[in-house]
């Protein structure tokens, strides 16, 4: 089990359009003794984030349908009450571009697949290991300095 | 239950079938890596359905209508659609051990616009052939744990 390092939530948002990876992803969050928010794509987590911001961290992978992973992160960036949640984007593609963008548009660990249980524990434990529950590093800093390009689709 | 004993294409509907030959049971040996899936279980919780199951039934699931996406975004020739496709055929795929599946997929993303019908249509034989025989060892192995 990870320490606790936020006695408020224990909640992490999961939004992947992959039933097998969200699937899979949660099993391992689970396990690691947190409760888990299921969202089938980019759009549905826009929506939960829009009412509800009492998460732990959220993992998001980076090519969804309607909204992506970055246009989630980016949205997140200018809202307050989110601005706090750690994120990790998991994604396939190895390119470097597109990492660097991750961490600019402020990802705060960035998972490779196929990853395996140990390697998603670690990278839990690197999200969460803030013990005040904010971002740190260079995360936070290209968070603040970066605006979203383009405002996330609205139903 | 032999290991090289194959079940129903159904796999709702499981049953025995007929042995395999050596070869053929070498290319379905191949197909996955079964140390790959299995390692999930490691985030098995007491008390819930068996994970690699779960993992399992979704993946055979989703896969095929991804193959479904890739075939109807091929006869739109939709580029868009068919690389979407995938690209999330290859995640899942990889990440369960079906390593070639995963690969031919990447193919598919990397193939070049240009006059792509036929080196799409290829690629997609290879892949419905290759998922095939993942199938049938998720199969074995579902029938396995249950």
């Amino acid at each position: 089990m990870l320490p606790t390092t936020n006695q408020v939530s224990r909640r992490i948002l999961v939004a992947d359009d992959d039933p097998v990876i969200r699937h899979l992803v949660a099993a391992i969050v689970k396990k690691e003794g947190y409760t888990t928010v299921l969202a089938i794509d980019g759009r549905e987590a826009y929506r939960i984030l829009q009412a509800d911001a009492d998460f732990k961290a959220a993992v998001f992978d980076m090519v969804m349908p309607h909204l992506e992973g970055l246009d989630l992160i980016r949205y997140m960036s200018t809202e307050k009450r989110l601005m706090r949640i750690p994120v990790m984007m998991i994604t396939s593609e190895p390119d470097p571009n597109l990492i660097a963008n991750s961490f600019a548009a402020g990802v705060t660990v960035y998972l490779s697949k196929p990853f395996t249980t140990e390697r998603l524990q670690t990278t839990l434990q690197m999200l969460l290991s803030d013990s005040n529950g904010t971002k740190s590093g260079p995360a936070i800093q290209s968070m603040n300095a970066q605006k979203p390009d383009r405002e996330p689709e609205r139903k | 239950m032999p290991a090289n004993a194959i079940v129903s294409e159904s796999y709702r509907d499981q049953e025995p079938g007929p042995l395999l030959s050596e070869a053929a049971f070498r290319a379905l040996t191949q197909a996955l890596d079964m140390a790959v899936l299995t390692s999930f279980a490691e985030a098995q919780l007491d008390g819930v359905p068996d994970l690699i199951v779960e993992l399992i039934d979704l993946y055979l699931e989703d896969a095929p209508r991804r193959l479904a996406a890739i075939e109807e975004a091929l006869a739109r020739k939709d580029e868009r659609a068919l690389k979407r496709a995938a690209h999330c055929l290859r995640g899942s795929s990889a990440n369960l051990g079906a390593l070639q599946v995963a690969l031919i997929c990447e193919e598919l993303e990397r193939i070049e616009c240009n006059d792509w019908f036929p080196g799409v249509q290829a690629l997609l034989s290879c892949l419905e052939e290759e998922f095939g025989r993942v199938r049938q060892v998720l199969l074995i192995e579902r029938q396995r744990r249950s």
